[in-house]
């Protein structure tokens, strides 16, 4: 317990903020997420939460910085953080829609497996044992989101919503980010489906991969999340553990209105 | 009529073809560009080889290489400026802007290089190859060569390489790929000065063969359009194949019909094959 609280968060947010003209989107926001932690983030909606990772991945322009393992990282490029192991995936499904479930797959691993010219033109035997070792890896990850083999040659679009989102989330991962962020994983999903999404979010805790999870599914982030970030009208509310959080007065105030 | 004499021209004409359609290929069908100052780009690559052969003692291997790294210099400067079109994937934009900068060239030239026809004279232009009755010169054989070299490792980095994966990536969605860790900023980049390449390359090899004019661009620019859309958008292997026949076509038409209407013929096919196969030679 001691060690945990001495190494530093694996991400940490300070001080964000971030304008749309006229608009404060987000101000003045800061948390951190630990390694093997679960943190939700809940608000109403339009609150500031998903300009909270468009700002920590620099997709908008923002105040704050930012710190992956301690290292300052506001000015790095959004594929720059992405290298790095900070992957996110958006409340819309996010996927290539006219590559396969596979080749989408085997597109996000290409760093690590895909071959150069030279390989190709002079030893195509080491560039097709590459190729199969990049799909037997695809297929290993696609099979651990639970996505059934039978949608691997299909289109994203053809397969059903669920396996949809787990595809995005599937795509996010890649061979293991230092933190996930996922937006609203649970958004147009129930039953057996948020059951399925609940045991992966879990196994991806289980096996060491820290998640900020945007939500508005109150079960779902309840049931998983270590502590909760509570964000209105872009600023901090509150923050604590799921159950502090559920007797927080300001947090009922801010989701059930004022009982005037 | 020689078949075979008219077989060996259509395939000269349809290699040249080929050769200066692989850049827009590439660029329409890999990264979903696209660039209608191709033309003229071609045409200023001719120009600027056909200067330097004239006007110093550099030879046409030299002048040549010259001409291509002026153009890769172009291709940066054009990117650099089309960048956040390109980013948001803005087509009608880069239609109007590519359309506009392709002019801009056109009147450069008139203006340094004039109006009047020139040639650009080369060793290989005037050795010629016998066999029988049929007969090339080393420049038409270079070219055919060159060109199937290049589709050749056009088709194998695309397929093949880590570089054509990432570029199949950008071409779906540059955000998206962005965030799996891939700068796609330069890999359009990347791209663009393949294009402006690739085009110089196809301008000092093909344009030997006839003579220049600072107007030329536009029918370049229109023969590439039907060979990337027949082939079907950045289908590698159809605008190889597309570009061969349209090159036979152009052949057979010009020596049984007539050259004069061979422009107007090849439209007529682009639109019946367009009706009858929509998707061009596409195969998903």
């Amino acid at each position: 317990m001691m060690a945990a609280q001495q190494k530093p968060p694996i991400l940490r947010v300070e001080g964000l903020g971030v304008r749309y003209g006229a608009l404060t989107a987000l101000a003045e926001m800061s948390w951190s997420v630990r390694d093997g932690e679960i943190l939700g983030i809940i608000g109403p909606n339009g609150a500031g939460k998903s300009s909270c990772f468009a700002a920590l991945t620099n997709s908008v322009s923002h105040a704050g910085d930012v710190y992956l393992a301690g290292e300052a990282v506001s000015s790095l490029a959004t594929n720059e953080l992405a290298k790095r192991g900070v992957r996110r995936t958006f409340q819309q499904n996010s996927f290539f829609g006219e590559l396969t479930v596979l080749e989408n797959m085997l597109s996000v691993l290409v760093g690590n497996h895909s071959a150069s010219l030279a390989t190709s033109v002079f030893m195509p035997w080491r560039q097709m044992a590459i190729r199969e070792r990049g799909i037997a890896i695809a297929e290993a990850v696609l099979e651990r989101f639970g996505i059934p083999l039978t949608y691997y040659d299909r289109l994203p679009g053809e397969i059903p919503y669920g396996a949809q989102r787990l595809l995005s989330i599937a795509l996010a991962y890649g061979e293991g980010p230092r933190v996930l962020l996922l937006d609203e994983p649970a958004a147009g999903i129930g039953g057996t489906d948020m059951q399925h999404l609940l045991d992966v979010l879990l196994d991806l805790k289980r096996t060491g991969t820290p998640l900020v999870v945007i939500e508005h599914h109150m079960d779902l982030i309840m049931t998983i999340a270590d502590r909760i970030v509570v964000i209105e009208t872009g600023r901090l509310l509150a923050e604590g553990t799921p159950a502090e959080i559920q007797a927080n007065p300001a947090v009922l105030d801010a989701y059930l209105g004022h009982a005037e | 009529m020689n078949v075979a004499q008219q077989a060996i021209n259509g395939l000269v004409i349809g290699s040249g073809y080929a050769c200066v359609a692989l850049g827009w290929t590439i660029l329409l069908g890999a990264a979903r560009l696209v660039n209608f100052a191709h033309g003229q780009m071609y045409m200023l690559a001719a120009f600027i080889c056909w200067f330097i052969l004239t006007r110093s003692g550099i030879g046409y291997p030299l002048a040549a290489a010259i001409s291509i790294v002026a153009m890769a210099l172009l291709g940066v400067g054009m990117q650099l400026m089309m960048g956040r079109l390109v980013m948001t994937q803005n087509l009608t934009s880069l239609m109007i802007v590519t359309l506009g900068f392709g002019y801009i060239l056109q009147g450069v030239a008139g203006l340094l290089f004039g109006g009047a026809p020139h040639t650009i004279t080369t060793e290989l232009v005037q050795q010629k190859i016998q066999f029988g009755d049929v007969w090339f010169t080393s420049q038409e054989l270079l070219i055919f060569v060159v060109t199937l070299i290049l589709y050749g490792v056009v088709w194998l980095v695309l397929q093949r390489t880590r570089q054509g994966a990432i570029i199949r990536s950008v071409a779906e969605d540059p955000k998206l790929a962005q965030l799996f860790g891939i700068d796609s900023r330069s890999v359009y980049i990347a791209i663009f000065v393949l294009e402006a390449v690739l085009v110089a390359l196809a301008a000092v090899l093909v344009a030997p063969r006839t003579p220049i004019l600072t107007s030329m661009g536009f029918e370049e620019v229109i023969i590439t359009f039907v060979i990337v859309v027949l082939g079907g958008i950045g289908n590698v292997g159809g605008a190889l194949i597309v570009g061969m026949l349209l090159g036979l076509f152009t052949s057979f038409f010009g020596a049984l019909v007539t050259p004069a209407y061979t422009t107007a013929a090849i439209f007529a096919v682009l639109l019946a094959f367009l009706i009858a196969k929509p998707e061009g030679l596409r195969t998903r």
